[in-house]
């Protein structure tokens, strides 16, 4: 790092304040290519706090990654209802059969404790750790999945949709256990010393359901929560679409929002421009066929478009790089970033 | 007499649908088709209504839950008639369709309401399914068309393994492929092997007629 250039901590805070850093910062979301740094299985990476922080050390040295996180697998929000999770040798974890079975159970449904669920402790301390090694120099950042997504593993997306769309009460039962849940869960990482969270809602997405359901209900239930997160949020809508309700995610009290590599970059920027900084908005799914030309040009494309007058953190537009990208393609990205993100982007 | 849609009465259908007004999609569905002739009611109202907003979802214009609900409306409105015993298609292949490996069924059931809507059986193998527990149940049930639903890009990979066991062992079965990993990368359906792709549930019904090549 030569004397001028900032922290990661100052190129983020200051492209979130929508001015221009030295270069675009780089969020290279990382969870399971720790495992692989280290020669273990995805499973048995995840059991351990110390595989995870080594991990996310070597993973930010190796590729000159802005950011650390102590998040390690979504799934494990749904172990804290009583769910389950699969595991499997080169792929997330994965939520296994809806732990409510029967709609009747939501009425009798206590807010869990986030200290009685292993994995949810493992991810605050690894956060703690994290944050105490580099909180002052790195953003740390948590996960919460938001209030409104988390019934998709709760329940199964069929029947929590047929559960929405009816506006059962129940629906507003399940929805006052999530949101305390989400707000014990987002504040405890924020007190472990995560610089910020993302909110995590696929659901609210125009992809998902319709924009005057998702003011009615994701949105709503988004601005509500958000408010009671004691510090910095980031919206995310895991590689869903957002245009069509852009008022309402500004309106939402998140600084920024993770962007899908289904809408054009230019307009999403013109759209957020000085409202919400942008977090995006590489394919991850497509990334792993990327030839070294490809995987640079994509990266110089994106931050042409999002990167001038700040307001932009390159990322991928899921929240998570998948397994199957392998180093090469994953370097070529980074050196990218900091060839063409550079200050003032031409 | 009645004999299905014409222009005004599928738009008409479509408006309905993507309000999810189940009650005046009925009235349409109703005052249209000659219960007598289900499948004109499927091929010249339904089908296109069904196709048409699968179409918008894929330019954003519309989301995947008004294609779950449309499906489950037209499936609702077709299993509500006297159907005989042959069924609405007599010379259908023997279909069936599954979620690979995880649990989100979304997918599935917008895909299987639109296959039941347009006068299809199908066999249901659920979610959670691996390669070799669908290996033997399409070997068991002797099926034509498999309709394989994945979510995350680990599990349409594991396609390949359902590949190379269907061409290990000579099932005659064409396998057709769906959910987000295809979606944002429109090669992986070839790489991984499969006979077809179906980015909505109508073209997954389009796919069928059409004989999967």
């Amino acid at each position: 790092m030569s004397g001028d250039e900032m922290t990661p901590l100052e190129r983020t805070l200051t492209a979130l304040s929508h001015k221009e850093p030295d270069r675009v910062p780089l969020f290279l979301n990382l969870t399971m290519h720790g495992a692989r740094e280290l020669g273990l299985s995805i499973r048995d990476y995840y059991q351990k706090v110390e595989h995870v922080v080594k991990g996310q050390e070597l993973l930010m040295k190796k590729y000159g990654n802005d950011c650390l996180t102590g998040f390690c697998y979504g799934a494990a929000e749904v172990e804290a209802f009583g769910g389950s999770v699969r595991f499997f040798e080169n792929g997330p974890p994965n939520a296994g059969a809806p732990p409510i079975r029967d709609l009747r159970m939501i009425s009798s449904l206590d807010v869990p404790d986030p200290a009685d669920c292993p994995p949810l402790q493992r991810m605050l301390v690894a956060t703690r750790i994290l944050a105490e090694r580099y909180g002052d120099s790195v953003p740390v950042a948590g996960v919460a999945i938001s209030p409104f997504s988390l019934p998709v593993m709760q329940l199964g997306f069929s029947r929590y949709l047929d559960l929405l769309l009816r506006d059962d009460p129940l629906f507003r039962d399940l929805m006052e256990v999530n949101c305390n849940f989400c707000t014990t869960w987002a504040n405890l990482q924020i007190e472990a010393g995560a610089t910020a969270v993302v909110y995590f809602d696929p659901v609210t997405s125009p992809t998902i359901i319709p924009p005057d359901i998702a003011r009615k209900t994701g949105c709503r239930i988004a601005r509500e929560v958000i408010r009671t997160i004691k510090g910095g949020v980031a919206y995310h809508l895991a590689s869903g679409r957002c245009l069509a309700i852009a008022e309402d995610l500004i309106d939402s009290g998140a600084v920024a929002l993770g962007v899908s590599a289904l809408e054009d970059l230019s307009l999403l920027k013109d759209t957020f421009a000085g409202k919400m900084a942008l977090i995006g908005n590489l394919d991850g799914v497509s990334m792993r066929r990327w030839s070294g030309k490809e995987a640079e040009a994509r990266v110089r494309e994106a931050v042409s478009k999002a990167g001038p007058g700040g307001g932009f953190i390159l990322s991928d537009n899921h929240g998570e790089i998948p397994w199957q990208v392998g180093d090469s393609v994953i370097m070529t990205i980074a050196d990218a970033a900091r060839t063409y993100g550079r200050y003032p982007i031409a | 007499m009645k004999n299905g849609g014409n222009a005004s009465s599928v738009q008409a259908l479509e408006s309905a649908l993507l309000s999810s007004d189940s009650k005046g999609a009925r009235e349409i569905l109703v005052g249209s088709c000659n219960p007598a002739d289900p499948y004109a009611c499927i091929s010249t109202l339904i089908e296109p209504a069904l196709r048409s907003i699968g179409e918008q979802w894929a330019l954003g214009d519309a989301a995947l839950s008004q294609i779950y609900v449309s499906g489950r409306i037209c499936e609702e409105y077709i299993r509500s008639l006297p159907l005989p015993m042959s069924g609405i298609r007599e010379d259908q292949p023997r279909i069936a369709i599954a979620v690979l490996e995880d649990f989100h069924t979304l997918g599935k059931e917008t895909v299987l309401a639109a296959l039941h809507a347009s006068g299809y059986c199908v066999e249901d193998y659920g979610a959670g399914i691996t390669v070799p527990e669908l290996l033997e149940l399409v070997k068991r049930d002797g099926i034509e068309v498999l309709f394989v639903s994945t979510l995350m890009l680990r599990a349409a990979l594991e396609v390949r393994h359902l590949m190379d066991g269907i061409h290990e062992d000579g099932i005659p079965v064409r396998v057709i492929v769906g959910g987000a990993p295809f979606l944002f990368d429109d090669l992986l359906w070839k790489e991984v092997g499969a006979d077809a792709f179906a980015h909505d549930a109508a073209e997954a019904v389009g796919l069928l007629e059409g004989g999967v090549k």
